[in-house]
This record gives C-alpha cells, sequence and structure tokens, in this order.
C-alpha cells in the first residue's frame, strides 16, 4: 500500500489505459465500489482565444512527495481498498484526460468522498504547471482558482 | 546557493536554475533580488525550501545545500 507509485504519464491518458485499469481490480474481489474521476482539457475561451492544449509540467521531488502524503492522508481518513492517481505530462489536446483519479473499497459511501478530497488537494497541493496553448500558437500560465 | 525555477517563473527567466550569491541569506533578501533582477512579482511566486512551501514574509535563513525552488500558480487537475 505505501509503496512509490509513478504518477506521471507523458501525454494524454487514454481510454484504453482506463480500462485496463479497471480490468485489473477484477481480481481484488473484496471491492465493492468504484469511483473515478476524470479531467479532460477544456476548450476555454480566453478573450477572443480558444485553447487548443495545455502543456504540463512538475516540480518532480516536490509532487511525488506531496502526492505521497496525500495518498497516505487518505487511507488514513477513508476505509479504502485502493487509490490511484495518474496526471499527464506534456501537451494534451483539448478533449483528452490529463487527470485520472481512481477509488475502490468495500462499500459506497467512501469512495465519493475520497475522490473529492484526492481531486482537491491535488489541484491545491501538488506543484505541477500547465501553460494553456491558444489556437493562434500564443500561450498564458493556467491558474487554479 | 542554487535557485530553481518551474512554470511561469522560468519563462520570464529564460532560466530552469542558476546560482545566487546574496549578501543575507534568506527568504526575504531571495524575494527581492528576483525581484529587482526579473520584476517577478511577490504574488507570482511561491517558495519551496526542500520541497515545503514556505511564507514569503519571514526571514527564514537559507543554507547553500537548501534546495531552493521559485514556483507559480498551481495548475494540476
Amino acid at each position: 500500500m505505501k509503496k512509490k507509485k509513478s504518477v506521471f504519464i507523458e501525454g494524454q491518458i487514454t481510454s484504453s489505459f482506463i480500462g485496463n485499469a479497471i480490468a485489473k481490480h477484477q481480481t481484488k474481489t473484496q471491492i465493492g465500489a468504484h469511483n473515478i474521476f476524470l479531467g479532460q482539457v477544456r476548450k476555454d475561451k480566453i478573450e477572443d482565444k480558444i485553447v487548443k492544449a495545455i502543456d504540463f509540467s512538475c516540480y518532480q521531488e516536490m509532487a511525488d512527495q506531496k502526492l505521497d502524503i496525500i495518498r497516505e492522508e487518505t487511507f488514513e481518513k477513508y476505509d479504502l481498498t485502493c487509490m490511484h492517481i495518474y496526471h499527464s505530462l506534456g501537451k494534451v489536446e483539448v478533449g483528452e484526460v490529463c487527470l485520472f483519479v481512481f477509488v475502490s473499497a468495500p462499500h459506497r459511501p467512501q469512495v465519493y468522498e475520497a475522490t473529492e478530497y484526492i481531486v482537491n488537494r491535488v489541484k491545491e497541493e501538488v506543484p505541477i504547471f500547465g501553460k494553456e496553448i491558444f489556437e493562434d500558437a500564443s500561450y498564458q500560465w493556467k491558474t487554479n482558482v | 546557493m542554487k535557485v530553481i525555477y518551474f512554470g511561469k517563473i522560468a519563462d520570464v527567466t529564460k532560466k530552469t536554475a542558476e546560482e545566487i550569491e546574496l549578501q543575507d541569506k534568506n527568504v526575504k533578501s531571495l524575494i527581492t533580488y528576483l525581484n529587482e533582477k526579473y520584476a517577478i512579482d511577490l504574488s507570482e511566486m511561491q517558495i519551496a525550501v526542500n520541497q515545503n512551501l514556505v511564507s514569503k514574509s519571514e526571514l527564514l535563513a537559507l543554507k547553500d545545500t537548501d534546495e531552493v525552488a521559485i514556483l507559480s500558480a498551481f495548475a494540476g487537475g
């Protein structure tokens, strides 16, 4: 449970990756409920410019450390069988998935709350940076609000 | 000491790391230095010392062995 996991994936998180992650849990028969959150790059319009992609980067050592803490504290707070967090690095186009949080437990109520808790903490505490690239090739740095 | 830059900060400084020698080795004088050299506004940056965010107002002393990182706003998710 406490082993180091790799969170970062180069480029988009594909639906086959997500499907495989679900399939891997069929052997964990104590699980009765899964919950999944997928963050997708939105085609935002900022003033007159339209977002085409987000280019993600991170401060890896600090990000890994923060994610370990989030993982540990989530397990302490909720009765979960397992949890997985994946985030993209590099360029992710609009419509593609850049965050995948997957929580599993024996029973349902825990997984809803835990998912929300994890997503909020990832957004607030993990040093991930995103450059919003517009259709005209200009860009701006994204800020989580 | 070695200072590393991420996100928008690396974009503004046009580098990902540099050696900075400060007279007074503390967080506050580092902020003053960055503001003077790169015109980075205090509100645009966060400072992590050894992978932990620190308050920008404190006179926290910095050692040459510390890993000091200047980060822009987080945008994960």
